[in-house]
């Protein structure tokens, strides 16, 4: 044991002394759960779930029209302007969508049996696609509105019906429909509660690149057969290697957490909030960070070059992120890639820290996932010192 | 102090045995050359005798002791100085004799007198990539002198060092087997077998081609001469 912490210590010092090392593992997924919780802020927010810019190209120019663009600016998340006039084909600076009311669109309205073009929308190739359909629906919605406002207008003359309490139902900012999340526990899903433990999972099993290269020299400069013709054997080198960033990525967690709680609402993102375990949050933690050097090891111990290491390691790395949910929410994949994140230990550990951080579960709900990547860990650890027993 | 005897060793996947039925013996107090060129089985002998290896066949003593089934006895006595410089850049030269010192429970004036053998005391401070290539070797030679080794396995410690650092070596190591040491002393170079040991044994392919003093070995002083004779002039490029 007096062996293992002096070569604990003397790992922290070297990983202390490389700073590419450090950048790594600290600044880099700091910063990836700085721009992830602003960008993906309003993605997540309850207040404005739709953000749409259109520029509305007035070419009839009526008052049935002028209603529809009326209501279209009410409704929630869109930001519009209204240009009179012929149809222009070029989008103005700030827009994402190019909407235009054809000059027969009062004609065509009134006319019945039929299914008349009444508007044209235009995007840039560049757009995002879902911003196509959720403008569809908007635009649909409006013109049941305006419909519906001058059935009711003509109805409510002769039934003494007051239009005022008709226009309510059609008012987008009165929906009669109340949202809420299930088994959350108080907490509100947002971008925080999403992006910081993604990254965080991607900063620990980023830690391969900086461990995979330092043991790969190591090797390589005769140090390890060194200490190992001193009897010290591959188990308590992988051992020390094990503890010295086992520690590191303790405090990795307590960053990027801290990161999430109080710099991201002070830059206007929103605030993480931690849940009610904190032996949930260790016992996840501790088992991502197992799982996580395990596979550096592994890496470690089968690469031969430092550049085999780092681009070894920093591929297995992207690739269990990119499929695991942590780079693309497991949400908006499709059910076979979904069904293929779960096979990545970055996405165990990612339904371990939603268990506690936006489910409210308590710390017997990461039990699965944290023996899930206990085993992983374990296993790739087994095999490194396999590799390693054969190869001084 | 070592006794070797009909020693083979084959490593996988090669077709050819790294050593072939290698016997010989080194005086304690002495020290030991081993030449050879590339490819001989210098540096598996020094992993077999590190315990960093497993013999195929044969035997291999040090001190009485037994390297196959009394490593933690053997690994006590050997202080061993790789090739390469086996220690961590980015650490001084003080750290880096601090962990080795407590992973070999060297006490602090050993660890002073290892110091002061590899005249290091002004360099201590520095992070060990900062310094020359001659006092990167005497570290690396200060490191394999913790813990006060009886046997002392030295791999081509002379590489890459100016004269008067090789100079230093030479006469440290001198000093040192004066002392009562043992050293192997593997190299490609012909003057300082010469200079420093009292036997050398020539591997060749994995096998002993040549064994006794330099005088006897080269009556002329002609070792080089020799040394080609019995291993023949072709490249050695694996």
């Amino acid at each position: 044991m007096k062996n293992i912490l002096a070569l604990c210590h003397k790992e922290l010092l070297l990983l202390l002394r490389d700073r590419h090392g450090l950048l790594v593992m600290f600044a880099v997924p700091a910063l990836f759960i700085l721009i992830m919780s602003l960008a993906l802020r309003d993605a997540f927010s309850e207040q404005a779930r739709i953000s749409l810019s259109i520029e509305v190209v007035n070419d009839d120019g009526g008052a049935l029209s002028r209603d529809f663009i009326a209501r279209l600016a009410q409704q929630p998340g869109v930001q519009l302007k209204a240009v009179e006039g012929s149809a222009r084909l070029r989008l103005l600076p700030g827009f994402s969508e190019l909407l235009a009311t054809r000059a027969e669109f009062a004609d065509d309205y009134q006319r019945d049996g039929k299914e008349p073009v009444l508007l044209e929308l235009s995007q840039p190739p560049s757009g995002p696609p879902q911003l196509r359909g959720a403008t569809a629906l908007l635009v649909r919605q409006t013109l049941i509105a305006v419909q519906a406002g001058q059935l009711f207008a003509d109805v409510s003359e002769d039934s003494g019906i007051k239009p005022a309490a008709l226009n309510y139902l059609f008012d987008p900012q009165h929906l009669p429909l109340h949202q809420s999340f299930l088994g959350q526990g108080g907490v509100t899903p947002n971008a925080a509660q999403q992006a910081v433990p993604a990254w965080l999972i991607f900063a620990l099993f980023f830690a391969v690149i900086p461990l995979a290269s330092a043991f790969v020299t190591e090797r390589a400069q005769g140090s390890y057969a060194r200490l190992w013709a001193m009897g010290i054997g591959p188990v308590p080198q992988l051992a020390a290697k094990l503890l010295a960033y086992y520690l590191v990525n303790l405090l990795q967690i307590a960053v990027m957490l801290a990161i999430g709680v109080f710099v991201v609402p002070r830059l206007g993102g929103d605030a993480l909030e931690l849940g009610h375990s904190a032996a949930g949050l260790w016992l996840i933690g501790s088992a991502t960070s197992l799982c996580a050097l395990g596979l550096a090891l592994l890496v470690a111990a089968a690469a031969t070059t430092t550049t085999q290491a780092t681009l070894a390691g920093g591929a297995v790395s992207l690739l269990l992120a990119a499929f695991g949910g942590v780079m693309v929410p497991k949400m908006v994949m499709p059910p076979a890639m979904q069904t293929l994140a779960n096979y990545s230990p970055m996405s165990w550990a990612l339904e371990g820290f939603w268990d506690l951080l936006l489910r409210g579960e308590g710390w017997r709900a990461v039990l699965p996932e944290a023996a899930a990547l206990t085993l992983c860990g374990l296993l790739s650890l087994g095999l490194a010192a396999l590799l390693l027993r054969r190869r001084p | 102090m070592i006794e070797i005897e009909q020693l083979s060793k084959r490593h996988r996947a090669s077709a050819k045995p790294a050593l072939d039925d290698v016997s010989f013996s080194v005086a304690r107090g002495s020290i030991h050359g081993l030449l050879g060129p590339n490819g001989a089985g210098k540096s598996t002998l020094m992993n077999l005798l590190c315990g960093l290896l497993k013999p195929d066949s044969g035997s291999l003593r040090i001190a009485g002791f037994d390297v196959a089934s009394q490593p933690q006895q053997v690994r006590r006595l050997i202080g061993y100085v790789p090739q390469s410089l086996a220690f961590y850049p980015t650490l001084t030269v003080a750290e880096n004799l601090a962990l080795f010192a407590r992973l070999r429970c060297a006490s602090a004036a050993q660890q002073q007198q290892c110091v002061d053998t590899a005249q290091l005391s002004a360099h201590l401070k520095k992070p060990a990539h900062q310094l020359s290539g001659g006092l990167q070797r005497r570290l690396n030679l200060a490191l394999g002198l913790l813990g006060t080794p009886q046997l002392l396995l030295l791999d081509e410690p002379t590489v890459g060092v100016d004269p008067q650092s090789r100079h230093y070596l030479l006469n440290t190591l001198q000093t040192l087997a004066a002392g009562g040491l043992t050293i192997l002393y593997a190299t490609h170079y012909m003057d300082e077998v010469s200079r420093l040991c009292k036997e050398v044994t020539v591997l060749d392919a994995g096998r002993v081609v040549a064994e006794g003093s330099p005088q006897e070995l080269a009556p002329d002083g002609d070792l080089e001469a020799l040394f080609l004779r019995r291993t023949g002039t072709a490249l050695r490029d694996s």
